[in-house]
């Protein structure tokens, strides 16, 4: 270990040992410490927490993400083929006119229940609304029921269902039964009508057979179809991440020309609110912050005017001038060190409490008031490195006292 | 002590060397003159001059503590080397002078001079931790002299003044030093206790070969010691007092 090591761990002991002793000016200055910082660390928290739950709660709401189609369109399979192969869309499935798009009944016999009016929804494997449920339609009969439907239905998973298709066709009453099979119930899908998921296949089918056409796959009777490209008025389309949606919403209204409604103003207040937020948080952090890395400064250079006899006394007895920075440098480092131990420690408590009483608000897995590793990290080093600054001050005084000083009558 | 001395056991030597402290509104002006003062190894010398004669100047010049007039000599012989003070000082080498204190010289100040945050014996190790040495021997066998064994784990504020000025003896002898300068090592304390203070510092260093310098003001106790006196004469003139400190006749 080099001479100047030496004695500068010297003086750094004796810097520790000095604050120690004065345990009460140690304790105020600690205090004031944790006064400016823990109030800072909830602060911070709870802005991290709230935008953080909230912007979570928008990016994984799948809902965000949904691109809904206002208008009436002409759109063909390829449109849809083109669709799919953007890397901005993650899901995207034709669908037919609301009128057609909907069972007249489905019936539940052993259970005696009856829905009317069953939406049908059309899905494919990747729906974001079903997850891996939507791997389970694998014939035009079977569907996923939403769990409200299922309510209703008293139906289970591998249960059948009666659905009954009903049309008008040259001032006659028809109709068609369908055997279903619930191969699904869709949980966790927030709904305010029950609806069922149906493959496209049977979707198209319900509409054409509505249209008077004959469905040769369930052998029902009507006009021949003549061979057109058929088109689909509407879609169910996903963007990839919320982060896709002004994109995506821009080609299809300035591109395809449709209207389509998304969330992208949600989406805009939350980063909105999370900007504004920030900044008044830099405000407030960097005037507190400062003021307190002002008052630290002075404290430690106060400190090192009280010391001045005994500074001067060390140079005396041999240390160098710059290992007499490290008086006020140690101070200032073990206050630093105690005051954010105490800081975190009230952040902690508080921190739970917060999360406690909003526990009804917040969903499991979500918390008011976080903070990340990387942001623990950031307030030690922000705060031991502004410590370091300001006793670089002191520091700076301290190297002024002359060893000479320690002699009296000089 | 004075001309005739061999090189090797010159401890240092000043020539023409000064400190001047211009008049101000709180006092008249002071000037240090030292016209020649060599010092040498296993010596003792004393300062008596009276209370503002410059003595705790001319400790702070001696300690390389205190940067001296333009001109003048000071080389300071710890070892077979010499080193030019002057030119340290012209260098700025205020560090390179800290490490020559902290190997050759101890330093024992009025009032004890101790931190009051330390035990008295990190009070006594402080000056062997700045220069990261073991001498906790040496410790052993200074408070078993200096009669302090029990106090070892006192603050300052908990002793005696007597005790405190033992402890800042330890203090300045533990890393065995060269030359060991002592400011009125006993103005805090009685007569009785000034004495075996004093006594205690004479042997002390008689054992370990340094040489010692005193400022005291007390010539009598001085004497009995056997000391050598650095004479001073102090004028004062229009532009303040003159101190001359030159080796006696």
């Amino acid at each position: 270990m080099s001479a100047l090591r030496h004695s500068r761990n010297g003086v750094a002991w004796v810097a520790a040992r000095d604050v120690f002793n004065e345990l009460l000016l140690t304790s105020c200055t600690v205090l004031a410490l944790i006064a400016v910082l823990a109030p800072l660390l909830i602060l911070f928290s709870l802005k991290f927490g709230l935008i953080d739950t909230l912007a979570q709660r928008l990016i994984e709401d799948v809902r965000n993400r949904e691109i809904v189609i206002i208008s009436s369109a002409n759109l063909t399979a390829d449109w849809f083929e083109k669709m799919r192969a953007r890397d901005d869309v993650e899901f995207a499935v034709p669908t037919t006119r609301t009128i057609a798009a909907s069972f007249n009944s489905v019936q539940h016999r052993a259970e005696r229940k009856t829905v009317r009016g069953l939406s049908m929804i059309p899905t494919q494997t990747g729906d974001p609304l079903l997850g891996p449920l939507s791997d389970l339609i694998e014939e035009p009969e079977q569907v996923i029921l939403s769990s409200l439907a299922a309510e209703r239905l008293h139906v289970k998973v591998g249960q059948s269902l009666r659905a009954r298709i009903q049309r008008t066709r040259n001032n006659s009453a028809e109709a068609q039964f369908l055997e279903l099979e619930v191969v699904g119930i869709a949980e966790n899908w927030a709904e305010t009508e029950p609806a069922a998921f149906v493959s496209l296949d049977l979707l198209v089918a319900t509409e054409d057979y509505r249209d008077g056409l004959a469905v040769s796959a369930f052998a029902w009777p009507g006009e021949t179809p003549r061979n057109l490209i058929r088109e689909f008025p509407r879609f169910r389309l996903y963007a990839r991440s919320i982060y896709d949606i002004p994109g995506l919403r821009d080609h299809l209204v300035e591109t395809e020309r449709l209207d389509v409604r998304t969330q992208a103003a949600a989406i805009e207040a939350m980063r909105s609110l999370d900007q504004s937020l920030s900044t008044v948080f830099g405000i407030i952090a960097t005037v507190a912050i400062g003021g307190f890395a002002l008052a630290l400064g002075s404290i430690l250079a106060a400190n090192v005017q009280r010391k001045r006899r005994e500074l001067s006394v060390l140079r005396l007895i041999g240390a160098p001038l710059r290992a007499i920075v490290a008086f006020p440098v140690t101070q200032a480092l073990i206050i630093a060190t105690a005051g954010l131990v105490g800081s975190f420690i009230i952040f902690l408590l508080v921190s739970r409490g917060l999360n406690d009483i909003f526990d009804h608000a917040i969903r499991t897995g979500e918390t008011i008031s976080q903070l990340r590793f990387s942001h623990v990290v950031t307030a030690c080093l922000t705060t031991i490195g502004l410590a370091v600054v300001s006793s670089l001050w002191a520091g700076s005084a301290a190297t002024r006292i002359e060893p000479a000083e320690g002699l009296a009558d000089v | 002590m004075t001309g005739g001395v061999s090189k090797h056991d010159r401890l240092f030597v000043m020539k023409e060397l000064s400190k001047t402290r211009p008049s101000s509104e709180k006092g008249q002006g002071f000037r240090l003159h030292v016209p020649f003062v060599q010092v040498e190894a296993k010596r003792v010398y004393a300062l008596t001059g009276a209370s503002g004669s410059g003595k705790s100047t001319f400790l702070a010049l001696a300690a390389m503590a205190l940067r001296p007039d333009e001109g003048g000599e000071f080389i300071f012989q710890p070892d077979a080397n010499e080193v030019d003070i002057i030119a340290l000082w012209h260098r700025h080498s205020v560090d390179q002078m800290a490490a020559l204190r902290s190997k050759y010289v101890g330093v024992v100040l009025q009032q004890g001079g101790l931190i009051s945050s330390l035990t008295v014996r990190d009070n006594i190790l402080l000056p062997a931790r700045l220069v990261g040495v073991d001498r906790s021997q040496q410790l052993a066998m200074l408070v078993s002299r200096l009669e302090i064994p029990g106090i070892l784990k006192r603050r300052p504020a908990q002793i005696s003044v007597g005790q405190r000025q033992r402890v800042a003896i330890a203090r300045a002898l533990i890393n065995s030093p060269k030359l060991i300068l002592a400011d009125e090592p006993t103005a805090s304390v009685d007569p009785l206790t000034a004495d075996k203070i004093f006594d205690l510092l004479v042997q002390l260093v008689d054992e370990t070969g340094a040489a010692l310098i005193v400022a005291s003001h007390d010539w009598d106790r001085v004497q009995r010691s056997g000391f050598s006196r650095l004479h001073q004469t102090v004028e004062a003139n229009e532009r303040g007092v003159v101190s001359t400190m030159e080796v006696a006749a």
